[in-house]
Protein backbone atom coordinates (compact mmCIF):
# COMPACT_ATOMS: atom_id res chain seq x y z
CA UNK A 1 0.00 0.00 0.00
CA UNK A 2 0.94 3.66 0.26
CA UNK A 3 3.67 3.01 2.79
CA UNK A 4 5.36 0.23 0.88
CA UNK A 5 5.82 2.63 -2.00
CA UNK A 6 7.13 5.30 0.30
CA UNK A 7 9.60 3.00 2.02
CA UNK A 8 11.49 2.58 -1.23
CA UNK A 9 11.28 6.26 -2.14
CA UNK A 10 13.84 9.03 -1.93
CA UNK A 11 14.38 10.44 1.58
CA UNK A 12 12.73 13.85 1.90
CA UNK A 13 15.89 15.25 3.47
CA UNK A 14 19.42 14.02 2.81
CA UNK A 15 22.38 15.67 4.50
CA UNK A 16 25.94 14.53 4.08
CA UNK A 17 29.05 15.84 5.84
CA UNK A 18 27.45 19.12 6.90
CA UNK A 19 29.88 21.43 8.69
CA UNK A 20 29.26 24.93 9.95
CA UNK A 21 31.27 27.00 12.40
CA UNK A 22 29.48 29.88 14.12
CA UNK A 23 31.71 31.48 16.73
CA UNK A 24 32.49 28.90 19.38
CA UNK A 25 29.83 26.54 18.07
CA UNK A 26 30.43 24.00 15.34
CA UNK A 27 28.30 21.49 13.45
CA UNK A 28 30.79 18.68 13.10
CA UNK A 29 30.02 16.66 10.02
CA UNK A 30 26.31 15.88 10.20
CA UNK A 31 24.86 13.01 8.16
CA UNK A 32 21.09 12.83 8.19
CA UNK A 33 18.39 11.08 6.24
CA UNK A 34 14.68 11.73 6.82
CA UNK A 35 12.38 9.12 5.29
CA UNK A 36 9.48 10.43 3.21
CA UNK A 37 6.08 9.83 4.73
CA UNK A 38 7.13 10.01 8.37
CA UNK A 39 7.51 12.42 11.25
CA UNK A 40 11.03 12.89 12.60
CA UNK A 41 11.55 14.46 16.02
CA UNK A 42 14.74 16.48 16.50
CA UNK A 43 15.87 16.83 20.11
CA UNK A 44 18.95 17.92 22.03
CA UNK A 45 19.97 20.50 24.61
CA UNK A 46 20.31 24.19 23.79
CA UNK A 47 23.45 24.72 21.77
CA UNK A 48 23.57 21.14 20.47
CA UNK A 49 23.02 22.34 16.91
CA UNK A 50 19.34 21.76 16.18
CA UNK A 51 18.60 25.27 15.03
CA UNK A 52 21.82 25.59 12.99
CA UNK A 53 20.95 22.29 11.30
CA UNK A 54 17.43 23.48 10.51
CA UNK A 55 18.64 26.86 9.31
CA UNK A 56 21.16 25.11 7.06
CA UNK A 57 18.41 22.91 5.62
CA UNK A 58 16.34 25.99 4.86
CA UNK A 59 19.23 27.86 3.26
CA UNK A 60 19.20 30.50 6.01
CA UNK A 61 22.85 29.85 6.84
CA UNK A 62 25.50 28.82 4.36
CA UNK A 63 27.31 25.61 5.34
CA UNK A 64 31.13 25.54 5.38
CA UNK A 65 31.03 22.08 3.85
CA UNK A 66 28.63 19.30 3.02
CA UNK A 67 25.74 18.37 0.85
CA UNK A 68 22.04 19.06 1.46
CA UNK A 69 19.20 17.72 -0.62
CA UNK A 70 15.56 18.48 0.12
CA UNK A 71 12.87 16.52 -1.72
CA UNK A 72 15.53 15.02 -3.96
CA UNK A 73 16.91 18.35 -5.12
CA UNK A 74 19.87 20.48 -4.08
CA UNK A 75 17.62 23.54 -4.31
CA UNK A 76 14.10 22.73 -3.19
CA UNK A 77 11.59 25.39 -4.18
CA UNK A 78 10.30 27.20 -1.08
CA UNK A 79 6.86 26.33 -2.33
CA UNK A 80 7.26 22.69 -1.44
CA UNK A 81 8.66 23.34 2.03
CA UNK A 82 6.47 24.71 4.81
CA UNK A 83 8.31 26.33 7.68
CA UNK A 84 7.24 27.13 11.23
CA UNK A 85 10.02 28.89 13.13
CA UNK A 86 9.87 30.16 16.68
CA UNK A 87 8.86 33.54 15.32
CA UNK A 88 6.26 34.13 12.65
CA UNK A 89 7.68 35.39 9.36
CA UNK A 90 5.14 38.15 8.84
CA UNK A 91 5.49 41.88 9.51
CA UNK A 92 4.01 43.00 12.84
CA UNK A 93 1.86 45.69 11.24
CA UNK A 94 0.09 43.34 8.78
CA UNK A 95 -3.43 42.29 9.60
CA UNK A 96 -3.51 38.51 9.92
CA UNK A 97 -6.32 38.10 7.41
CA UNK A 98 -4.29 39.97 4.78
CA UNK A 99 -0.99 38.14 5.23
CA UNK A 100 -1.75 36.21 2.05
CA UNK A 101 -1.69 39.37 -0.05
CA UNK A 102 1.84 40.09 1.15
CA UNK A 103 3.39 36.65 0.89
CA UNK A 104 1.63 35.04 -2.07
CA UNK A 105 4.10 36.48 -4.62
CA UNK A 106 6.65 34.15 -3.02
CA UNK A 107 4.41 31.12 -3.24
CA UNK A 108 2.81 30.39 -6.61
CA UNK A 109 0.79 27.61 -4.99
CA UNK A 110 -0.64 29.84 -2.23
CA UNK A 111 -4.21 28.80 -1.54
CA UNK A 112 -6.02 31.74 0.06
CA UNK A 113 -9.15 29.70 0.76
CA UNK A 114 -7.11 27.13 2.60
CA UNK A 115 -5.25 29.84 4.51
CA UNK A 116 -8.50 31.50 5.59
CA UNK A 117 -10.05 28.22 6.63
CA UNK A 118 -6.98 27.38 8.75
CA UNK A 119 -7.19 30.77 10.49
CA UNK A 120 -10.86 30.17 11.17
CA UNK A 121 -10.25 26.67 12.45
CA UNK A 122 -7.49 27.92 14.76
CA UNK A 123 -9.60 30.85 15.93
CA UNK A 124 -6.99 33.40 14.87
CA UNK A 125 -8.69 36.82 14.61
CA UNK A 126 -8.30 38.12 11.05
CA UNK A 127 -8.45 41.86 11.82
CA UNK A 128 -5.74 41.82 14.48
CA UNK A 129 -2.25 42.94 13.58
CA UNK A 130 0.40 40.21 13.54
CA UNK A 131 2.38 42.05 16.23
CA UNK A 132 -0.59 41.95 18.62
CA UNK A 133 -1.16 38.19 18.48
CA UNK A 134 -0.49 36.01 21.51
CA UNK A 135 2.32 33.45 21.32
CA UNK A 136 -0.20 30.67 20.64
CA UNK A 137 -1.96 32.67 17.93
CA UNK A 138 1.38 33.48 16.25
CA UNK A 139 2.27 29.81 16.02
CA UNK A 140 -1.15 29.05 14.58
CA UNK A 141 -0.72 31.85 12.03
CA UNK A 142 2.70 30.43 11.10
CA UNK A 143 1.16 26.97 10.74
CA UNK A 144 -1.65 28.34 8.54
CA UNK A 145 0.95 30.12 6.37
CA UNK A 146 3.10 26.99 6.14
CA UNK A 147 0.18 24.81 5.05
CA UNK A 148 -1.43 27.38 2.74
CA UNK A 149 0.97 26.56 -0.07
CA UNK A 150 0.49 22.81 0.10
CA UNK A 151 4.04 21.77 1.09
CA UNK A 152 5.51 18.29 0.84
CA UNK A 153 7.94 18.90 3.69
CA UNK A 154 7.00 20.65 6.92
CA UNK A 155 9.85 21.92 9.09
CA UNK A 156 8.98 23.07 12.61
CA UNK A 157 11.56 24.60 14.94
CA UNK A 158 10.37 24.75 18.56
CA UNK A 159 6.77 25.46 17.59
CA UNK A 160 5.35 24.25 20.88
CA UNK A 161 7.46 26.26 23.33
CA UNK A 162 5.30 28.72 25.22
CA UNK A 163 2.08 27.00 24.18
CA UNK A 164 -0.46 25.65 26.64
CA UNK A 165 -1.45 21.95 26.47
CA UNK A 166 -4.60 22.69 24.48
CA UNK A 167 -2.71 24.63 21.80
CA UNK A 168 0.02 21.97 21.69
CA UNK A 169 -2.59 19.29 21.13
CA UNK A 170 -4.10 21.37 18.29
CA UNK A 171 -0.66 21.75 16.75
CA UNK A 172 0.17 18.03 16.87
CA UNK A 173 -3.28 17.18 15.51
CA UNK A 174 -2.63 19.42 12.50
CA UNK A 175 0.67 17.60 11.93
CA UNK A 176 -1.14 14.24 12.11
CA UNK A 177 -3.64 15.49 9.58
CA UNK A 178 -0.81 16.67 7.30
CA UNK A 179 0.72 13.18 7.56
CA UNK A 180 -2.43 11.48 6.19
CA UNK A 181 -0.80 12.00 2.78
CA UNK A 182 2.04 9.49 2.47
CA UNK A 183 4.06 11.85 0.26
CA UNK A 184 4.32 14.29 3.19
CA UNK A 185 7.22 14.49 5.65
CA UNK A 186 7.66 16.47 8.86
CA UNK A 187 10.71 17.48 10.88
CA UNK A 188 9.78 18.67 14.36
CA UNK A 189 12.37 20.16 16.70
CA UNK A 190 11.27 20.57 20.31
CA UNK A 191 12.29 20.65 23.96
CA UNK A 192 8.86 19.43 24.97
CA UNK A 193 9.67 15.83 24.16
CA UNK A 194 6.32 14.49 25.36
CA UNK A 195 4.87 16.14 22.24
CA UNK A 196 6.91 13.64 20.21
CA UNK A 197 6.05 10.55 22.23
CA UNK A 198 3.11 9.33 20.20
CA UNK A 199 3.73 11.48 17.13
CA UNK A 200 7.30 10.98 15.93
CA UNK A 201 8.20 7.88 13.94
CA UNK A 202 11.90 8.65 13.88
CA UNK A 203 14.10 10.39 16.40
CA UNK A 204 17.31 12.37 15.92
CA UNK A 205 19.23 13.27 19.09
CA UNK A 206 21.87 16.00 18.76
CA UNK A 207 24.68 16.61 21.18
CA UNK A 208 27.66 18.95 20.91
CA UNK A 209 27.16 19.75 17.24
CA UNK A 210 26.84 16.14 16.09
CA UNK A 211 24.14 13.51 15.77
CA UNK A 212 24.31 11.19 18.77
CA UNK A 213 21.39 8.94 17.83
CA UNK A 214 19.29 8.45 14.74
CA UNK A 215 16.65 5.74 14.45
CA UNK A 216 13.02 4.95 15.07
CA UNK A 217 11.55 6.12 18.35
CA UNK A 218 10.38 2.58 19.07
CA UNK A 219 13.85 1.21 18.55
CA UNK A 220 15.29 3.87 20.87
CA UNK A 221 12.75 2.89 23.54
CA UNK A 222 13.72 -0.76 23.27
CA UNK A 223 17.45 -0.22 23.00
CA UNK A 224 18.02 2.21 25.88
CA UNK A 225 17.18 2.13 29.57
CA UNK A 226 17.97 4.20 32.63
CA UNK A 227 20.05 2.26 35.14
CA UNK A 228 19.91 2.98 38.90
CA UNK A 229 22.17 1.50 41.53
CA UNK A 230 24.19 2.01 44.69
CA UNK A 231 27.89 1.95 45.44
CA UNK A 232 30.88 1.42 43.20
CA UNK A 233 30.71 0.69 39.50
CA UNK A 234 33.26 -1.52 37.79
CA UNK A 235 35.25 0.38 35.18
CA UNK A 236 33.68 -1.80 32.45
CA UNK A 237 30.23 -0.86 33.67
CA UNK A 238 31.06 2.82 34.12
CA UNK A 239 32.39 2.95 30.57
CA UNK A 240 29.04 2.07 29.02
CA UNK A 241 26.93 4.55 30.99
CA UNK A 242 26.03 7.74 29.19
CA UNK A 243 25.44 10.83 31.31
CA UNK A 244 26.52 9.09 34.52
CA UNK A 245 25.34 11.01 37.59
CA UNK A 246 26.05 10.27 41.24
CA UNK A 247 24.01 11.50 44.16
CA UNK A 248 25.32 12.64 47.54
CA UNK A 249 24.12 9.33 49.03
CA UNK A 250 26.35 7.30 46.69
CA UNK A 251 23.71 6.10 44.25
CA UNK A 252 24.26 6.43 40.53
CA UNK A 253 22.11 6.66 37.45
CA UNK A 254 22.57 7.05 33.73
CA UNK A 255 21.57 5.85 30.30
CA UNK A 256 22.67 2.46 29.01
CA UNK A 257 22.11 0.18 26.07
CA UNK A 258 20.05 -2.70 27.52
CA UNK A 259 22.49 -5.11 25.85
CA UNK A 260 25.09 -3.89 28.37
CA UNK A 261 22.94 -4.50 31.46
CA UNK A 262 24.78 -7.74 32.27
CA UNK A 263 27.89 -5.69 33.12
CA UNK A 264 26.15 -4.33 36.21
CA UNK A 265 25.48 -7.49 38.19
CA UNK A 266 22.31 -7.90 40.20
CA UNK A 267 21.94 -4.86 42.44
CA UNK A 268 20.55 -2.48 39.83
CA UNK A 269 17.20 -1.31 38.60
CA UNK A 270 16.35 -0.56 34.99
CA UNK A 271 13.48 1.48 33.68
CA UNK A 272 12.61 2.28 30.07
CA UNK A 273 14.23 5.48 28.80
CA UNK A 274 12.04 8.46 27.94
CA UNK A 275 13.04 10.85 25.17
CA UNK A 276 14.26 13.27 27.86
CA UNK A 277 16.48 10.50 29.27
CA UNK A 278 18.02 10.10 25.81
CA UNK A 279 18.69 13.84 25.54
CA UNK A 280 20.27 13.94 29.01
CA UNK A 281 22.26 10.73 28.52
CA UNK A 282 23.67 11.64 25.12
CA UNK A 283 24.44 15.20 26.23
CA UNK A 284 26.45 13.84 29.17
CA UNK A 285 28.37 11.39 27.04
CA UNK A 286 30.39 8.50 28.41
CA UNK A 287 32.82 8.90 31.22
CA UNK A 288 35.69 6.86 29.84
CA UNK A 289 36.83 4.32 27.28
CA UNK A 290 34.93 5.82 24.39
CA UNK A 291 35.82 4.26 21.10
CA UNK A 292 36.98 6.66 18.36
CA UNK A 293 33.74 6.21 16.43
CA UNK A 294 31.60 7.08 19.42
CA UNK A 295 33.91 9.54 21.03
CA UNK A 296 32.96 12.37 18.76
CA UNK A 297 29.32 12.36 19.77
CA UNK A 298 30.01 11.62 23.40
CA UNK A 299 32.98 13.89 24.12
CA UNK B 1 -15.02 -1.48 15.46
CA UNK B 2 -13.45 0.95 17.93
CA UNK B 3 -9.81 0.55 18.89
CA UNK B 4 -8.85 2.18 22.18
CA UNK B 5 -5.26 2.76 23.29
CA UNK B 6 -3.74 4.21 26.43
CA UNK B 7 -0.24 5.67 26.61
CA UNK B 8 -0.34 5.11 30.38
CA UNK B 9 -0.54 1.32 29.98
CA UNK B 10 2.56 -0.82 30.48
CA UNK B 11 1.55 -2.69 27.30
CA UNK B 12 3.20 -1.04 24.26
CA UNK B 13 0.78 0.84 22.02
CA UNK B 14 1.41 -1.36 18.97
CA UNK B 15 0.57 -4.40 21.10
CA UNK B 16 -2.65 -2.82 22.36
CA UNK B 17 -3.68 -2.21 18.74
CA UNK B 18 -2.61 -5.66 17.59
CA UNK B 19 -4.53 -7.50 20.32
CA UNK B 20 -7.74 -5.58 19.70
CA UNK B 21 -7.59 -6.09 15.94
CA UNK B 22 -6.63 -9.77 16.16
CA UNK B 23 -9.49 -10.37 18.63
CA UNK B 24 -11.85 -8.60 16.25
CA UNK B 25 -10.66 -10.66 13.28
CA UNK B 26 -10.78 -13.99 15.13
CA UNK B 27 -14.11 -13.10 16.70
CA UNK B 28 -15.53 -12.27 13.26
CA UNK B 29 -16.17 -8.58 14.02
CA UNK B 30 -14.06 -7.76 10.96
CA UNK B 31 -14.98 -10.15 8.16
CA UNK B 32 -12.68 -11.95 5.75
CA UNK B 33 -11.86 -9.72 2.78
CA UNK B 34 -12.61 -6.51 4.64
CA UNK B 35 -10.03 -3.73 4.63
CA UNK B 36 -8.37 -2.70 7.85
CA UNK B 37 -8.46 1.08 8.38
CA UNK B 38 -5.69 2.89 6.48
CA UNK B 39 -2.46 3.08 8.50
CA UNK B 40 -2.41 6.83 8.45
CA UNK B 41 -6.09 7.23 9.24
CA UNK B 42 -5.81 4.93 12.24
CA UNK B 43 -2.61 6.63 13.44
CA UNK B 44 -4.26 10.06 13.28
CA UNK B 45 -7.45 8.78 14.91
CA UNK B 46 -5.64 7.05 17.80
CA UNK B 47 -3.00 9.82 18.07
CA UNK B 48 -0.15 7.35 17.72
CA UNK B 49 2.76 7.39 15.31
CA UNK B 50 2.50 5.84 11.86
CA UNK B 51 5.24 3.36 12.72
CA UNK B 52 3.27 2.17 15.75
CA UNK B 53 0.30 1.21 13.57
CA UNK B 54 2.63 -0.22 10.91
CA UNK B 55 4.16 -2.50 13.51
CA UNK B 56 0.74 -3.69 14.73
CA UNK B 57 -0.34 -4.40 11.15
CA UNK B 58 2.90 -6.21 10.32
CA UNK B 59 2.33 -8.47 13.30
CA UNK B 60 -1.19 -9.24 12.12
CA UNK B 61 0.37 -10.22 8.78
CA UNK B 62 2.93 -12.40 10.59
CA UNK B 63 0.06 -14.08 12.45
CA UNK B 64 -1.60 -14.84 9.12
CA UNK B 65 -4.61 -12.68 9.96
CA UNK B 66 -4.12 -10.02 7.28
CA UNK B 67 -2.22 -9.45 4.07
CA UNK B 68 -0.67 -6.28 2.71
CA UNK B 69 -2.07 -5.83 -0.79
CA UNK B 70 0.11 -3.25 -2.45
CA UNK B 71 -1.81 -0.27 -3.68
CA UNK B 72 -4.91 -1.21 -1.68
CA UNK B 73 -3.99 -1.65 1.94
CA UNK B 74 -4.32 -4.37 4.55
CA UNK B 75 -7.00 -6.98 3.92
CA UNK B 76 -8.34 -9.46 6.48
CA UNK B 77 -7.49 -13.09 5.67
CA UNK B 78 -9.89 -15.99 5.98
CA UNK B 79 -9.55 -17.29 9.52
CA UNK B 80 -9.97 -21.06 9.54
CA UNK B 81 -11.28 -22.54 12.76
CA UNK B 82 -7.90 -24.32 13.27
CA UNK B 83 -6.04 -21.07 12.95
CA UNK B 84 -8.40 -19.21 15.30
CA UNK B 85 -8.14 -22.04 17.82
CA UNK B 86 -4.34 -21.94 17.64
CA UNK B 87 -4.22 -18.19 18.22
CA UNK B 88 -6.65 -18.45 21.13
CA UNK B 89 -4.63 -21.33 22.64
CA UNK B 90 -1.49 -19.18 22.39
CA UNK B 91 -3.20 -16.43 24.33
CA UNK B 92 -4.18 -18.89 27.09
CA UNK B 93 -0.57 -20.11 27.29
CA UNK B 94 0.73 -16.55 27.58
CA UNK B 95 -1.80 -15.68 30.28
CA UNK B 96 -0.98 -18.85 32.25
CA UNK B 97 2.68 -17.98 32.14
CA UNK B 98 1.88 -14.58 33.67
CA UNK B 99 -0.28 -16.16 36.38
CA UNK B 100 2.50 -18.59 37.27
CA UNK B 101 5.10 -15.79 37.42
CA UNK B 102 2.86 -13.64 39.61
CA UNK B 103 2.02 -16.61 41.84
CA UNK B 104 5.66 -17.53 42.33
CA UNK B 105 6.60 -13.91 42.97
CA UNK B 106 3.92 -13.82 45.67
CA UNK B 107 5.32 -17.11 47.09
CA UNK B 108 2.00 -18.91 46.69
CA UNK B 109 1.94 -22.67 46.24
CA UNK B 110 0.45 -24.22 43.12
CA UNK B 111 -2.71 -25.41 44.87
CA UNK B 112 -3.49 -21.86 46.03
CA UNK B 113 -3.03 -20.47 42.53
CA UNK B 114 -5.13 -23.26 40.98
CA UNK B 115 -7.79 -22.60 43.59
CA UNK B 116 -7.92 -18.95 42.57
CA UNK B 117 -8.16 -19.90 38.89
CA UNK B 118 -11.01 -22.28 39.68
CA UNK B 119 -12.85 -19.67 41.74
CA UNK B 120 -12.52 -17.09 38.94
CA UNK B 121 -13.68 -19.67 36.38
CA UNK B 122 -16.80 -20.42 38.41
CA UNK B 123 -17.78 -16.75 38.69
CA UNK B 124 -18.23 -16.76 34.87
CA UNK B 125 -20.43 -19.86 34.75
Amino acid sequence: MEDARVAGGIPAVQVHGLRKRLGAFELRGVDLSLPTGFVTGLVGPNGSGKTTLIRSLLGLVRPDAGDIRLLGSARATPDRVGVVLDQVTAAPEWRTGRVGEHVRPLFPQWDEVRFRSMLERFDVPVHTRVGELSRGQSVKLAMAMALAHDPLLLVLDEPSSGLDPVARRELTDVIREFMLDSSHTALFSTHITTDLDSLADHLVVMSHGAIAYQGTLEQAREQFAVVYGEGRLSSDAAAVVRGLRRSATGSFQGLIDVADSALFGSGIELRPATTDDLVIGFAGGRTAHTTPAEGRGAA
Amino acid sequence: MAVVVSSASAVPMYEQIRVQLSDAIIGGDIAEGEMLPSLRQLAAQLRVSIITVTRAYNELVAMGLATNEHGRGFVVCPVGSDRAAAVMADRVTTAISEVVSAGRAARMDMATVLGKVEAEWKTRE
